[in-house]
């Protein structure tokens, strides 16, 4: 079943200016995704993109603490629920916080770029997949 | 998807909005210390210790944690216990974050979970600025408990990782896939070398005491077949990245040699055709009869659907072989994708001829095969 929840849609209300940069941030987020799924959560904890972001930075901690999937969806989701972000930046943690959940799945970065580009929008998500596919995005970690 | 969770708990916690103080935060982690402190003392036999805690506790809500974890409440029915009991009716926001924070707590503890991960969950209540203090303090508390002894069930697991067959991002994928139980059963049967090396590529102080509890429970409780049966699992997660890289490779491969050799799409559609209307007993058959060397030059001569076959058809114990020479081999040209086509279309036909010893009874051919092998067999 999918939930869907009034409140939630509007904080995470963002302007189409600030989705446009979603792509690249979602580019990014794969190439980290990647680098985890090949070397391991250490190799990415010095990354700017982890250093500058309480949310991956600590979800990266976490997932070296060997949590189950189902803890870290649930600690997750508490840190954005009561945490203070609203518009673009709670999009955007919405976004790390789907990163480190499907990282933490030992999903493929195919996979992950499918749970991630819905975030862009139906017509963005399907342009930003043939876009990634073209730029010969690591096909599997 | 992390907004289904999200959405099911929006309307019962409430966003702070940076509404706590710092001396706030701090007396709501003070709180959560305690009540997993208890927890834990209760977990580790001390059997009097909730009804201590009752007892001595001033702080109502804790005192009310304390009270429905003794009385084995059904987790499902703790909000609505904070509900009855009159405590969760606060609009003041430290007090409603300590019974939101208690209410989560309580129910991890009735459902039994570790009590890192009570505290983790207790302590995202108050943002990540308390996530140094919280690990320290759980540390402390949590490391003191001598290691487990050692178990060692036979098998290749511990060759497998320590002889770096695996590189550390695979076996720390698949213990991440894997969880912390199936995790701590496979490596519960490894010796202690082992079990160091899986700490040290893929948990942080905090996660390694986990795992070494974990492990000590496995070794206590799980019989050796059980330890083995995981074992094994964990293995086939291991090798099925390997399958999946190399698909990956050979599709690559095949992309990069159809360019290079103008490969015959005809030919490619006609070895797959004939891989995916064979018989499975022909199949195997005419797969055992040949070497991993040849599977690997005809894996190039063949679409996915075909590769998914071939691998499906292979047993297990030969599937590594294979996946090596495919791995050593390098892309043919055109020629010797034809012959090799040839050699296999050859060994369908000499498995099925009412001579062949491979079936105990000849197999009358459909006439789409025969069609396929015809067209192989026909091609310079």
């Amino acid at each position: 079943m999918i939930y869907w929840n009034a409140g939630l849609a509007e904080r995470m209300t963002c302007s189409e200016e600030e989705k446009a940069v979603l792509p690249f941030l979602i580019r990014d987020l794969l190439s980290i995704a990647s680098k985890v799924q090949q070397e391991g959560v250490r190799s990415v904890q010095n990354e700017s993109l982890v250093v500058k972001n309480d949310l991956l930075s600590f979800g990266f901690r976490l997932l070296s603490e060997g949590l189950a999937v189902e803890a870290l969806e649930e600690i997750l989701a508490i840190s954005l629920i009561t945490g203070n972000k609203s518009g673009f930046e709670f999009l955007k943690q919405c976004i790390f916080a789907e990163t480190l959940l499907s990282v933490a799945a030992g999903d493929t970065t195919d996979v992950t770029l499918r749970k991630l580009a819905p975030y862009c929008g139906v017509e963005k998500a399907s342009s930003l997949l043939t876009i990634l596919e073209e730029e010969n995005l690591p096909r599997k970690s | 998807m992390i907004l289904n969770t999200v959405s099911k708990f929006y309307d019962i916690l409430a966003s702070r909005n940076d509404a706590l103080s710092a001396h706030g935060i701090d007396s709501l982690l003070e709180i959560a210390k305690r009540f997993v402190y208890v927890i834990a003392q209760s977990r580790n036999g001390d059997k009097n210790a909730l009804s201590f805690a009752i007892k001595e506790e001033k702080r109502k809500p804790l005192k009310f944690s304390y009270s429905l974890v003794m009385a084995s409440t059904s987790p499902a029915y703790v909000g609505q216990a904070f509900r009855a009991a009159g405590l969760a009716s606060t609009s003041e926001p430290e007090a409603q974050c300590e019974i939101e924070m208690l209410t989560a707590g309580t129910e991890l503890a009735l459902k039994n979970a570790h009590p890192v991960v009570i505290m983790q969950t207790m302590s995202a209540f108050l943002g990540f600025s308390v996530y140094e203090d919280t690990s320290n303090w759980l540390i402390e508390h949590f490391s003191a408990k001598p290691k487990s002894e050692e178990l060692i069930i036979p098998g290749d697991l511990p060759e497998i990782i320590l002889n770096g067959e695996k590189t550390d991002g695979e076996i720390a994928r698949a213990v991440r896939i894997a969880g912390p139980e199936l995790t701590a059963a496979t490596f519960a049967g490894c010796p202690d070398e082992v079990v160091e090396y899986i700490t040290s590529i893929c948990f942080n102080e905090l996660g390694a005491i986990m795992f070494d509890e974990d492990i000590a429970a496995a070794r206590s409780r799980l019989s050796s077949d059980e330890i083995s049966d995981a074992q094994n699992a964990f293995y086939e997660l291991l090798e099925s990245f390997n399958v999946n890289v190399t698909n990956t490779k050979l599709i690559a491969q095949n992309e990069e040699s159809d360019k290079k050799a103008n490969v015959d799409e005809s030919l490619v559609s006609d070895v797959s055709n004939l891989i995916l209307e064979l018989d499975e007993k022909v199949l195997k058959s005419v797969l055992s009869n040949l070497s991993p060397k040849v599977i690997a030059s005809l894996i190039q001569v063949m679409q996915p659907m075909a590769h998914d076959r071939v691998f499906s058809t292979i047993p297990s114990g030969r599937e590594k072989k294979i996946l090596d020479a495919i791995e050593a081999s390098t892309p043919i040209n055109q020629v010797e994708l034809t012959r090799t086509a040839q050699f296999f279309a050859q060994k369908v036909l000499s498995t099925v001829s009412p001579h062949s010893k491979s079936l105990r009874t000849p197999l009358v051919l459909p006439t789409k095969v025969r069609q396929l092998l015809s067209s192989i067999l026909s091609r310079e």
